[in-house]
């Protein structure tokens, strides 16, 4: 493809991209947005009039001010686009009724393009009734149609589908926040099965039309998604004898699956296990449970559930699941494992959080693995701790910390020796630089050696609160230091032994940094100390002195 | 499944510059183009590509390696969602070149027939012109001055879509 282009030698500086091929510039131009990619005609005659045999045609009425505006724009593009070239994809998103012009001429134009694939969002401002005759193709094979609420949502509106299509090349379907009808008798959804060769559907937050249950009934379909659903729905049935692939997502009713001989895949994610009834799958090949709140459920049901997967050779379970399970070995601990084919299993925690895990946890008891394994000896086991998946903030964490504390004892140092260098300036004068001893004495008022006779107890009273001052500051200070270091051994305690390697040396060496920090400031304390005593014996003989009448 | 199959068998390519690269033949095949080659078996040792240049291809290497390394689909998801991520931080990275090299790449990715990163190079430059004007544009793309309309047909091409330029 195209490479009939390239062949021709590139020239060094110049446009490369007058050597492209059309379908590359309109793969540029698909993500730039219908609107620039007209405007791109005036770039230079290369792209003159590239836009117009564009395949993909994306719409959307909230690029414009207002409706008539996007509706003139639609009419323009669509007019004067090439049309002996077929549109592959398009993708509309628009506010208002159905019944608009635009929404009409855009999927007629599409559907008269041979589309492929078809995305089409309603942003609802109102109840809305879809007509599916809108969507009737020979050519479509992918559709996707959903719902947004227009914001602010005051109230959720809905989108009802009515009449029927007709789409015997559909192959897969995707549905999100739409009403299905259903039929009166069997509760079964009627659009579902008028699509002959469907075999994906999703189906994502829809609901049925004035029931409280419904079937998804078709026997081609091969991979089902359900997620979410509406509250009102209390059962969900599904019968597809050729499914191979069922992923269900939270889904909000209960759901039965029954008679699929050939499912390969199941995917589990919900909040309890009891609201999932499945008959017996012979051919498992891989299953993803996640239970989130398994706690709530009966245990019981958590090995229903279990011996119900009894054929899975990939096996994924949370570890919430087994932990639940744990709580009652009593129910497994004289059963044989349900699962003899056995590959892999994988255990892994959804809950990472202590504060988001029920407070009597049990671990995950030998007897339960047993249980899982004892069948199938040679499968691979892996389990992923808490521990593991919480590493990497871990370690962020006591990164950051080791960082503010290589500050905080920076500081510290610093404030020691400005200290340090502060009481030898007071001390050195005594023993060498006698000369200069007055000149810098002078300023300094806590050195005033001739306090006032009356205030000679005062002065001493003040030396003590001074000291003690200095002391509880240096306290604070070791406190923080010492704080941040039990926070740092905390989380180091936390990471696997690899993680905690990595970071070990680094957190040595700042013990050792604020042990020699700490005796500077020890010594500090002693020379401050010192200077207290000997502050406080020039005071007392100045005491002494001063009620002396000879002098 | 495919765990890197650590068969050391090797492929060489010559850039237009006459340089080779000796690379693993599993990141070789990244290239549909050259995949077709080797199952047709007419590739020899040393496949020329006389219209990338070596500064290009190396590129282009680099690419293919960290895609044909990065782990495909295996049943631990965990490790998925970290790859998967690791890969769209490579591709952002590996993105981040200027406009000549980024459509020097898509031609040679077009020619090797490489989906992935003829959709990486598309979006690139789409990301780039997104939301400038056409005078931008031509200086972001280095459209050739031969290339540009006549103010005539400039005015013309604008007069015809005036309803999408305001």
């Amino acid at each position: 493809m195209g490479s009939r282009h390239c062949r021709r030698r590139m020239n060094v500086n110049g446009d490369r991209l007058i050597n492209l091929p059309d379908d590359l510039i309109h793969k540029i131009l698909s993500y730039i947005g219908i609107k620039q990619a007209v405007e791109t005609s005036a770039l230079a005659s290369r792209w003159r009039f590239v836009w117009t045999s564009l395949p993909y045609l994306s719409f959307s009425s909230e690029d414009f001010p207002t409706l008539p505006k996007f509706s003139k724009f639609v009419n323009h593009v669509l007019s004067l686009r090439n049309n002996e070239i077929e549109v592959s994809f398009v993708n509309l998103t628009f506010r208002g009724k159905v019944s608009q012009v635009f929404v009409r001429r855009i999927l007629d134009y599409a559907i008269s393009h041979n589309v492929q694939q078809l995305t089409v969002t309603c942003l609802l401002e109102n109840d809305i009734e879809f007509p599916l005759s809108l969507f009737s193709s020979l050519s479509l094979k992918n559709l996707t149609l959903k719902t947004e609420l227009c914001a602010p949502r005051r109230r959720s509106y809905s989108c009802t589908l009515s009449s029927m299509w007709l789409l015997p090349a559909l192959t897969t379907l995707h549905l999100d926040r739409i009403e299905l009808p259903v039929d009166n008798t069997d509760k079964c959804i009627g659009l579902i099965s008028k699509c002959m060769n469907l075999k994906n559907l999703t189906l994502e937050n829809c609901g049925p039309v004035r029931s409280n249950n419904f079937t998804i009934c078709h026997s081609g379909l091969s991979n089902l998604k359900i997620e979410g659903g509406r509250w009102y729905v209390v059962l969900v049935s599904v019968v597809a004898p050729q499914l191979k692939k069922l992923s269900i997502i939270s889904p909000t009713s209960e759901i039965q699956i029954s008679a699929a001989p050939d499912l390969a895949y199941l995917l589990l994610q919900n909040y309890y296990c009891s609201s999932i009834s499945v008959d017996d799958f012979p051919q498992l090949e891989e299953v993803d449970v996640c239970i989130f709140d398994p706690h709530r459920d009966d245990p019981q049901e958590v090995v229903s559930l279990l011996q119900r997967l009894h054929s899975v050779k990939y096996l994924r379970l949370n570890l919430e699941i087994l932990e639940h399970l744990s709580s009652s070995v009593e129910l497994i601990s004289h059963q044989p494992s349900p699962f003899t084919n056995l590959k892999s299993l994988k255990i892994y925690p959804k809950r990472v959080d202590e504060q988001d895990l029920p407070k009597k946890r049990v671990d995950m008891s030998v007897e339960v693995k047993k249980y899982l394994l004892d069948g199938s000896p040679s499968a691979a086991f892996t389990i992923v701790s808490r521990e593991e998946l919480n590493a990497p903030k871990n370690a962020t964490l006591a990164q950051d910390l080791m960082v503010e504390l290589q500050v905080l004892l920076e500081q510290e140092k610093a404030n020691t020796m400005t200290n340090k260098a502060h009481m030898e300036q007071r001390d050195a004068p005594m023993e060498s630089h006698k000369g200069k001893m007055h000149e810098q004495e002078q300023p300094q008022p806590d050195t005033n050696m001739q306090p006032h006779i009356m205030g000679c107890t005062a002065q001493m009273k003040n030396y003590w609160k001074d000291l003690i001052v200095r002391i509880e500051q240096r306290k604070e200070k070791a406190c923080l230091i010492i704080s941040k270091l039990e926070a740092i051994e905390k989380l180091l305690a936390k990471l696997p032994a690899s993680k905690r390697a990595m970071i070990q040396p680094c957190f040595s060496s700042l013990c050792s940094e604020a042990d020699i920090i700490t005796s500077k400031v020890t010594d500090l304390l002693k020379m401050q100390c010192d200077e207290n005593r000997s502050r406080l014996s020039v005071c007392f003989r100045e005491l002494a002195t001063s009620s002396d009448p000879s002098s | 499944m495919s765990t890197s199959s650590s068969s050391s068998k090797k492929i060489v390519l010559k850039s237009a510059d006459n340089e080779t690269f000796e690379i693993d033949e599993i990141v070789a095949l990244e290239s549909q183009a050259i995949k077709n080659m080797i199952e047709d078996e007419c590739a020899d040792n040393v496949i020329p590509l006389g219209n990338i240049d070596s500064k290009t291809l190396s590129k282009i290497i680099e690419y293919c390696k960290k895609h044909a390394e990065s782990p495909k689909k295996d049943d631990n998801a965990d490790i998925d969602e970290k790859a998967v991520e690791d890969l769209k931080s490579f591709d952002a990275e590996f993105a981040k070149v200027d406009m000549p090299l980024i459509q020097d790449i898509l031609m040679a990715a077009n020619f090797l027939n490489i989906d992935n990163l003829i959709g990486l190079m598309c979006r690139t430059i789409a990301d780039r012109i997104k939301g400038k004007t056409p005078e931008e544009i031509r200086k972001i793309l280095n459209i050739n001055k031969n290339d540009l309309l006549s103010p005539e047909q400039e005015a013309k091409a604008r007069e015809e879509n005036s309803w999408a330029f305001d």
